[in-house]
């Protein structure tokens, strides 16, 4: 925002900075979205000419279609189960003993942070030793430890600033202490439930890494994608990559959404 | 029967004594005040009998039943939080009916109920506000409603009119004390205003560091304060170390720093330091033709302070010693004309110095 103090030469080369570094993050992708309405069968850009084949290619095929139910039931499972378990985290973290708290609550956001490939190996072993690697029992707890810290720090954030007096006069009302977080605590934090329930819901429909490391026959989303390209560069990968792309934007728009609007309704302070 | 009954009850965080060991009864429709400096102890005695601290020893007695190891929603205490603690995402009849809808009241019998209570507390066209929308003071009316609803055998409130404006504070205190009275609802009020707990209390109780200093009627706390800590408390300025010099049966004659005084103060013993407490509206001024006899000493107005309907006026006296007189401020009142730097001569009557 500009104000008295603001030099109009600094602000103009913010803003230059910052169309560059929005064209730079967005350049790829929307090179991409236009490539995937080639009518041709071969990647350029710009395309000679444009349709909707490669989608229509895309919906029709067996394997995108598996790969997708796949990832979306994966993501189905693991959403509620971080929810649930994250929350839970969170609350322990706010409510419980504050001895060690600080290095409980790095312990368990660890995962966003550890590299990937080093979880997944770990994970990949013990999947291995339990003999359930490639099923879902090994993918969605596998998903679970990166999608928990993000259901960690939203659910945290909002219980850090709810007022546990509220959840008192509840319970001084005759509410028990379970109906206390159920009437009144659940509903006030409920911005930060939706924004780690989607963002857990994005990470396991893009989780790749880890998955790879699980996964034999079975295909997800990005495993598919990954496998295709390794194949072969087709137009159809800019068309899944495209519709995935979609699907994560629109959560992630709502997610921007529902904040402000929680925001401006006064339930999150 | 008593409504409350807090028995020798101990809170202690770690080595810390936030409470020790303070005995009080609330009984009958009474209204009673914790009154204490901050950090005194007051809301951790509340908090003690709301269920939501539990008491490192003692016992809490609600109703002649024990609690001490019962939950808050079992103890059926109405609690009205400094901030209110409203449910933010509950319009005004879903925060009051909240209680109802726990103990699984009908909807059509939640409703009257709401209805009333909230007609009570006048609030009955904001029933489907949000607390977002409301004001302080109407907040607080319906924080009212619903601790009232569940008809608690006792009430509790800890600084409930922290919060508000002066004018408003002035009037819920009214407010609330009349529908304490009608509702004949045995109360316990936090406070660390003196004004507040004077006007509007049965009892009193002053604490200080965990414990109960003194325990009286607000006239008895403010006229006969049983110790230096109660009467700077209660807001009086004129407290010195004196000398008794002589016990009679009609009182006692002591000594600030060689200025003497009589006193009927009955605990005068006679040789000791004690403290002795002035009150500053039983100062009398002696009219300039007035002689001056025994009972009056000779001072310099050092100060004057208009106070609106009252004038302080601080006066000093020989071997430095400085009073604080208050006079009503009308017309006939000689204190209310007197003028920086005048020399006058002022009355101490006996009954206006305490010794304590
Ligand atoms: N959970 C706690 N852990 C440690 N000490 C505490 C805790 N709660 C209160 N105390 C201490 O106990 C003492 C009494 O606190 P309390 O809140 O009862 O004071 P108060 O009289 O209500 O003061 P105020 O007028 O400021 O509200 C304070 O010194 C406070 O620091
Ligand atoms: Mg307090």
């Amino acid at each position: 925002m500009e104000n008295e103090y603001s030099s109009r030469l600094g602000y103009r080369l913010l803003l230059i900075f910052t169309c560059l570094v929005i064209t730079f993050l967005i350049a790829p992708l929307a090179i991409l979205v236009v490539q995937s309405f080639t009518a041709e069968s071969y990647l350029s850009f710009p395309p000679p000419s444009y349709g909707m084949r490669w989608y229509a290619d895309v919906l029709n095929s067996a394997d995108w279609q598996d790969s997708a139910g796949l990832s979306l039931l994966l993501a189905c499972i693991v959403t509620p189960c971080s929810l649930a378990i994250g929350t839970m985290a969170a609350f322990a973290l706010n409510r419980g003993p504050s001895r060690g708290r600080r290095a409980m609550y790095a312990l368990m956001i660890s995962p966003m942070v550890l590299p990937h490939i080093v979880l997944g190996l770990g994970i990949f072993r013990i999947a291995l030793e339990l003999n359930i690697s490639d099923t879902m029992i090994a993918f969605v707890p596998a998903h679970l430890t990166i999608t928990i810290p993000f259901v960690i720090i939203t659910v945290g954030a909002s219980l850090q600033s709810f007022d546990i007096s509220m959840e008192e006069a509840a319970q001084s009302l005759g509410a028990s202490k379970f109906g206390s977080v159920w009437y009144v605590t659940l509903p006030i934090i409920r911005p930060g439930l939706i924004a780690g329930a989607i963002f857990s819901f994005i990470i396991s429909f893009d989780e790749f890494i880890i998955t790879f490391f699980l996964a034999t026959y079975s295909r997800t989303l990005p495993l598919e994608m990954f496998s295709t390209l390794m194949f072969q560069v087709k137009p159809s990968i800019a068309a899944v990559s495209s519709l995935t792309l979609a699907v994560t934007a629109g959560l992630t728009a709502i997610l921007m959404f529902r904040g402000q609007v929680a925001g401006e309704s006064g339930v999150i302070k | 029967m008593s409504d409350v009954e807090i028995q020798s009850a101990v809170k202690k965080y770690g080595r810390f004594t936030a409470v020790d060991s303070l005995d009080l009864t609330v009984s009958g429709g009474e209204f009673v005040t914790l009154l204490g400096p901050s950090g005194c102890g007051k809301t951790t005695t509340l908090r003690m009998v709301g269920g939501f601290v539990r008491p490192t020893s003692g016992r809490i007695r609600i109703s002649d039943e024990d609690v001490t190891d019962k939950p808050p929603q079992k103890r059926k205490v109405g609690f009205v939080f400094q901030n209110y603690a409203l449910f933010p995402h509950m319009d005004v009849a879903r925060n009051v009916g909240f209680g109802l809808r726990m103990a699984n009241r009908e909807r059509s019998e939640r409703e009257k109920r709401v209805a009333e209570i909230l007609s009570m507390v006048r609030l009955g066209h904001l029933s489907d506000r949000m607390p977002s929308q409301l004001s302080g003071g109407q907040q607080q009316r319906v924080a009212l409603a619903r601790a009232l609803i569940i008809q608690p055998s006792v009430l509790l409130l800890d600084e409930p009119f922290g919060a508000l404006d002066k004018q408003l504070r002035d009037h819920m205190r009214v407010e609330l004390r009349e529908l304490q009275r009608s509702l004949g609802i045995s109360t316990l009020f936090v406070t660390h205003d003196q004004d507040e707990a004077l006007s509007m209390s049965d009892r009193i109780v002053v604490m200080s560091e965990g414990k109960a200093a003194q325990l009286g009627s607000p006239s008895e706390i403010y006229e006969r304060p049983n110790s230096k800590f109660v009467a700077e408390f209660m807001g009086h300025s004129n407290i010195f170390d004196c000398l008794v010099e002589d016990v009679s049966k009609d009182g006692a004659s002591i000594s600030l720093n060689g200025v003497g005084f009589f006193t009927n103060s009955p605990s005068a013993r006679k040789g000791s330091r004690m403290t002795a407490m002035i009150r500053p509206e039983n100062i009398e001024f002696a009219d300039s033709g007035e002689k001056r006899g025994d009972a009056t000493v000779a001072a310099t107005v050092a100060g004057m302070e208009y106070l609106g309907s009252t004038v302080q006026v601080t006066l000093s006296l020989e071997a430095g010693i400085s009073l604080v007189a208050r006079q009503t401020n009308t017309e006939s009142a000689t204190g209310s004309k007197l003028r920086t730097g005048q020399n006058v001569a002022v009355r101490i009557p006996p009954e206006a110095v305490r010794l304590l």
